[in-house]
């Protein structure tokens, strides 16, 4: 019996369908799979014949074989490839794969078919898998964005889940240097693991996370400071890595842990980060009342308020009163999250509508 | 999510693809089934065989049974017959669903094969599914000559819940002494209500079956008046395991899932049977689970399929003839 089973065809050409063409092939790998093996389960995944054609050195003879998606070999026709791909490993090509789709290429046939080169290229030349560690860095610093889908179905990760990573440093370097906060398994998205880098401690959280009390308590008693990213998707979070370390320094005995959320526009202010406007909480609070003309207003109250300096001399220039001015400012405040009108959050609601005011 | 090293490589890769049937939602399980099952289908070939729609007497006031009946073409005279009884956890699936293994069988064997449409859990709780598969049995039996089947070589079959009914079938025409049913093909077979296994009670993430759905599918199949696993008035017949004495039962094969929660109740049925002086083929496959015969293509799937078509073959031709 044929066809409970999913086909190529039938799965999304989007990152969550390319993680399940990797996943099929990293199973192959992971349970030991041959090259006849690699061949039928193509076959049959990409519902058309697949082929492999294995260099012998010294052989005239050609090593080739090909199954249709019954697992049947040396089926007739033999078409022309549709799409092939080397086998290469090390520079060296030890032979080809290919499918022979009838008609129109699919959109996924370009993953099958590098999927299918690089799992046979792991059989003829059989190498180490990545490890959870490897491939949580890799997630995080990403050749590219294949590395990063490879990295998603290696961790068990849906592409698009929202997470967030978690830096940890020691508060000096008389501190003990490897202490680090333990994150619970519950608050970690697949099989991601913690990673050293730069001589931090990295670690992947679900989107939702948030320190507890016991957490900050635990990062005081251990000496250690650690900051929290902005969230985004799984695929991505290599963007925000940045904001991570940026919170992590902004960290202190009183806020032992930073999330990046609460630093709104000031993660602009993060070394070397190209960080997304709309990642920032409060930064897409405050463009979507903007966008209305009570809330115009009220923007319009603060900035008048950061450039006068107090209540009084904001509601002198607005020609109102200073009790005006300041239910105003706590409207503003719930709507974008945080007080604008303290001391603390000056910086941050100075850079919220200079961002504001330049896009 | 558990993962099982020792699944076939083949098996792995296939598992992500695996549609995900969820019997808590019955209406959505048996529309999403039913698609499935129409694709898989949409090329079956009866090339070789014939297929008639038979309906034939309930038992008592029950309705009239459906029965998809295949002869292969050139038949020379009475030919030996299956009667096959899908699976579905007792509440999903089709006979037609089963149309290309009983094609094969009829195609490859030259065997007849009765392909019972029983009626479905919750709808219809025990007895009424069992009934339906005697009630075929019994007409099967009465009607051989009408039929151009020998009454002397039926062979009762079926898959999953499919192969408990069988082995529920087998029971019952042993004890009722009427029809004498020559061999037993029991494929993964759900046997035991009481899920006391070490399988059963170890594999409640496994692809394809699981404890949990093993539960309810027995609370669907047992109906209202089941009170569990302790119950103690649940039939035989509807869960042979129940059944302490085995003997008188006809030659068996059994094929059993390496990491099926059934696996150890169809083993231990097969031991028994043995114990009890059956005649049994007892095969467990190395890196399956439940229903992983449905990836056809993979080489441990073939190598099923082909020793089931052979103990088939076996079971019905080893008997001589009647003359």
């Amino acid at each position: 019996m044929q066809g409970l089973m999913y086909r190529l065809a039938e799965l999304d050409a989007d990152s969550a369908g390319l993680v399940r063409v990797i996943d099929y092939f990293d199973s192959l790998v992971r349970h030991g799979a041959d090259t006849a093996s690699l061949l039928r389960a193509s076959a049959q995944l990409a519902d058309c014949v697949a082929g492999i054609e294995i260099v012998e050195h010294g052989r005239s003879k050609k090593n080739l074989r090909r199954c249709d998606p019954r697992g049947r070999w040396s089926p007739e026709p033999q078409l022309p490839p549709s799409m092939a791909r080397d086998i290469a490993v090390d520079d060296e090509v030890l032979g080809t794969v290919w499918i022979e789709r009838a008609g129109t290429s699919l959109p996924l046939d370009e993953m099958l078919v590098d999927r299918m080169a690089l799992t046979a290229a792991i059989i003829l030349q059989p190498r180490r898998l990545p490890t959870v560690a490897e491939h949580s860095r890799n997630l995080l610093f990403p050749m590219d964005e294949l590395a990063v889908l490879t990295s998603c179905a290696g961790l068990g990760i849906e592409p698009h889940t929202p997470v967030r990573v978690v830096a940890t440093k020691a508060v000096s370097d008389t501190a003990d240097s490897s202490a680090r906060l333990v994150i619970s398994q519950d608050c970690t998205p697949g099989k991601a693991a913690g990673i050293e880098a730069d001589g931090e401690y990295l670690n992947l959280v679900a989107g939702s996370f948030a320190p507890t009390p016991e957490l900050s308590e635990a990062a005081l008693s251990s000496s250690v400071r650690a900051g929290i990213s902005l969230a985004a998707a799984a695929s991505e979070v290599h963007t925000v890595v940045a904001t991570a370390r940026f919170a992590r320094t902004q960290a202190s005995a009183t806020t032992p842990i930073v999330n990046a959320d609460d630093l709104g526009a000031l993660n602009l202010l993060a070394p070397g980060a190209r960080i997304d406007h709309s990642r920032i909480p409060d930064l897409v609070l405050a463009k979507e009342i903007g966008s209305t003309k009570q809330g115009f207003e009220l923007l319009e109250t603060l900035r008048t308020y950061l450039r006068s300096g107090t209540l009084r001399a904001a509601a002198d220039a607005m020609h109102l009163h200073h009790s005006s001015v300041a239910h105003r400012l706590s409207k503003l405040s719930q709507h974008v999250g945080f007080h604008v009108d303290t001391l603390e959050n000056r910086a941050r609601a100075t850079a919220m509508m200079l961002v504001l005011d330049s896009g | 999510m558990t993962t099982f090293p020792t699944i076939d490589p083949e098996l792995a890769a296939a598992i992500s693809m695996l549609p995900n049937i969820d019997i808590t939602d019955l209406p959505s399980a048996r529309t999403m089934f039913d698609g499935l099952i129409r694709t898989m289908l949409a090329d079956r070939s009866f090339d070789g065989v014939a297929l008639r729609e038979l309906s034939v007497p309930g038992r008592g006031s029950d309705p009239e049974v459906p029965i998809r009946f295949f002869t292969p073409d050139n038949a020379a005279g009475p030919v030996p017959v299956l009667l096959w009884i899908h699976g579905g956890g007792f509440v999903v699936g089709t006979a037609e669903s089963s149309d290309p293994f009983c094609i094969q069988v009829a195609r490859e064997l030259g065997f007849a094969v009765a392909s019972v449409e029983y009626r479905l859990a919750p709808e219809t709780p025990f007895p009424g599914p069992l009934d339906d598969c005697y009630a075929a049995l019994l007409y099967i039996h009465s009607h051989a000559e009408e039929l151009g089947v020998d009454p002397n070589r039926i062979a009762v079959g079926g898959q999953s819940a499919g192969g408990g009914l069988a082995a529920g079938t087998a029971l019952k025409a042993r004890d009722e002494g009427v029809v004498p049913v020559a061999f037993q093909f029991l494929e993964v077979p759900a046997l035991d209500d009481r899920l006391e296994t070490v399988s059963m009670t170890n594999f409640v993430d496994t692809p394809g079956w699981t404890r949990p759905k093993a539960i309810l599918s027995w609370n669907y199949y047992l109906g209202e008046s089941y009170s569990g696993p302790e119950d103690p008035d649940v039939s035989i017949y509807a869960a042979p395991s129940r059944a302490t004495d085995l003997t008188g039962l006809p030659p068996t094969y059994l094929a059993a899932m390496e990491l099926d929660p059934l696996r150890d109740e169809g083993i231990e049925y097969a031991l028994r049977l043995l114990q009890a002086g059956v005649s049994v083929e007892l095969h467990s496959f190395p890196g399956t689970f439940h229903g992983s015969g449905f990836i056809a293509t993979a080489a441990v799937s073939e190598r099923g399929a082909a020793e089931a078509l052979t103990a088939l073959r076996k079971g019905l031709h080893s008997l001589s003839p009647v003359s």
